[in-house]
């Protein structure tokens, strides 16, 4: 136990030393003029870039409106793709009928739909969440519902037999069968909850990271587009790691090796 | 060996219409009745499997019963029939005299495969049945923790079924019907996977369960020596198309041990009377089965 900690712990000590290397070795590259500034800025301009906006407060605004629209699709996307799941799973005729139509619909890139959702819910945030939870939906619903497939007949059948009513058997079995392919799911939506937000800020906005990324590209501050990008991997790596930590204690019984 | 030991008359439809044993069963009343049973499967592409043919069966109040028979003769669609998780084509199955229809949770299941619910600690499993029962949480941890310390597995209350050995998983899918506490409960081969060690220690088990709590038994296995090992009778099942072929009493005493009784002189006769008699069917199901399709 002792010797895995201090392996883990070796390993992310390296990762830290690779990181810093990359970044040194950007900021010297940049320094000697080998790498053109125009283009790729440099890491202590963005750190310095980064302490600005976050310390004058100017970043925070769009920072809560992506992560809301973000978050919002993403729990919207969650639920809705349990919930039609559950009800396909059960109701095998409609969707032995609906399921060229998942995935034609599925196979749809998102972007496309964009001016659409624009028209629908306006350039305010309605749109963004729309397409948070679009991209997520469909992520969720696959999984969910293969899953729901999945269900080990025995489980079921044992507690049929306990007299387990309908309610108790989706409860006690289906649900915690699935878990485990919903935080499989969740691993991939996490990442398409907020790139649906941005790609929704991208098409037409008045605020949000993404509009931020969008409006300082234009002005060729390439400095300020990979301050959002920095930014926006940070909130990625956070999404993961409590991601990580929630399997952890679900899946605390699945066998580890 | 006497010839008056098993009544063995073959081909009758109510060969079951008799006194169990003289011993245990003769006074007791008829817990389980299965009447003229026949089922037949159809597959998706329209084959007819007759599984199960005019199956008589009778198992007393207390009673332990081993059904046994070559493998894929429909013991377990019987035993799926008589637990109401299916239906039989035509017949009729009766408790208590009652004719029968679903799920009753007077009957407890122990199936081949352990169907314990793996995201649920040892304790959580054993006490699945009374929760959906409704029974109060306080209660039902009691009645989970005095059975799961009776059968030797204090200690793995936190432990989730991936963390525990095959017998053990047994174990815990034996308590857990217990726990329901119900009237009649029925096995299907339910150490079949297991290696020859934990099989006997978990037949020691059952046949402690047994005595202690006299349950009315229903068993199927396709091992003989186990049914023998367990059971006041045998009934003996034949190839597809299923039906009952002849039932032997097993008049070892009890309390038994599955070690003594492998070295019991009367083991050793009844198992070369009805292998004599099983041989026969294991052939047919072997060899008849592909010439008939």
């Amino acid at each position: 136990m002792r010797n895995f900690s201090r392996g883990e712990a070796g390993v992310m000590l390296l990762r830290a030393l690779l990181v810093v290397l990359l970044a040194a070795g950007w900021e010297l590259g940049v320094r000697r003029k080998l790498i053109d500034p125009f283009f790729f800025s440099r890491p202590s301009l963005i750190l310095a870039d980064l302490n600005k906006i976050l310390v004058s407060g100017e970043i925070l605004p769009h920072l809560k409106i992506t992560l809301k629209e973000a978050f919002i699709g993403l729990a919207a996307g969650t639920v809705s793709g349990i919930v039609v799941a559950f009800v396909l799973g059960r109701l095998e005729l409609l969707a032995r009928v609906l399921d060229p139509i998942m995935v034609a619909l599925y196979g749809i890139p998102k972007l496309a739909l964009g001016p659409l959702f624009i028209l629908w819910f306006g350039v305010g945030i309605k749109s963004k969440i729309f397409m948070s939870a679009i991209m997520v939906f469909f992520l969720i619903f696959f999984n969910t519902y293969a899953g729901y497939r999945n269900v080990d007949r025995s489980l079921v059948n044992a507690v049929r037999l306990m007299g387990g009513s309908g309610g108790q058997i989706l409860r006690k079995v289906i649900l915690p069968s699935c878990v485990p392919w919903i935080l499989a799911g969740l691993r991939a939506a996490l990442g398409a909850s907020l790139l649906g937000a941005l790609v929704g800020e991208y098409i037409g906005a008045e605020a949000g990271l993404g509009w931020m990324i969008q409006s300082a590209g234009g002005m060729y501050d390439t400095t300020r587009v990979m301050s959002c990008i920095v930014l926006l991997t940070a909130i990625m790596a956070l999404g993961n790691v409590g991601l990580k930590i929630t399997e952890k204690r679900l899946l605390k019984w699945q066998p580890t090796e | 060996m006497s010839p008056s030991l098993g009544y063995n008359d073959g081909d009758g439809a109510d060969n079951d219409r008799r006194p169990a044993t003289a011993g245990q069963g003769a006074e007791a009343p008829v817990k389980l009745a299965v009447r003229n049973v026949n089922h037949t499967f159809i597959s998706a592409n329209g084959k007819r499997t007759e599984a199960l043919t005019q199956v008589n069966l009778e198992v007393r109040d207390h009673e332990f019963v081993a059904i046994v028979g070559p493998s894929g003769c429909g013991k377990s669609t019987l035993l799926n029939i008589v637990s109401g998780l299916g239906r039989p084509t035509s017949g009729e199955v009766s408790l208590d005299g009652l004719p029968m229809s679903g799920i009753s949770h007077r009957i407890g299941y122990i199936s081949q495969v352990d169907s314990l619910l793996p995201w649920r600690t040892v304790l959580a499993n054993v006490e699945l049945g009374l929760e959906i029962k409704g029974v109060p949480k306080k209660q039902r941890r009691e009645i989970a923790r005095s059975l799961i310390d009776k059968t030797g597995l204090s200690g793995f209350e936190d432990s989730f079924p991936a963390e525990l050995s095959g017998g053990m998983k047994k174990r815990v899918g034996i308590i857990r019907c217990l726990a329901m506490d119900p009237e009649i409960i029925f096995m299907d081969e339910p150490f079949g996977a297991l290696d020859v060690f934990t099989r006997e220690t978990l037949q020691d088990e059952i046949l402690r369960i047994w005595q202690e709590t006299r349950k009315t038994i229903v068993f199927v296995t396709h091992d003989l020596s186990e049914a023998i090992t367990l059971a006041d009778r045998v009934v003996l099942m034949t190839a597809r198309p299923s039906t009952v072929k002849s039932q032997y009493p097993i008049p070892i005493p009890r309390p038994r041990s599955a070690f003594e009784t492998h070295l019991d002189p009367q083991f050793f006769e009844l198992q070369r009377l009805i292998w004599k008699d099983l041989k026969s069917e294991v052939i047919k199901a072997q060899g008849g089965g592909s010439e008939k399709f």
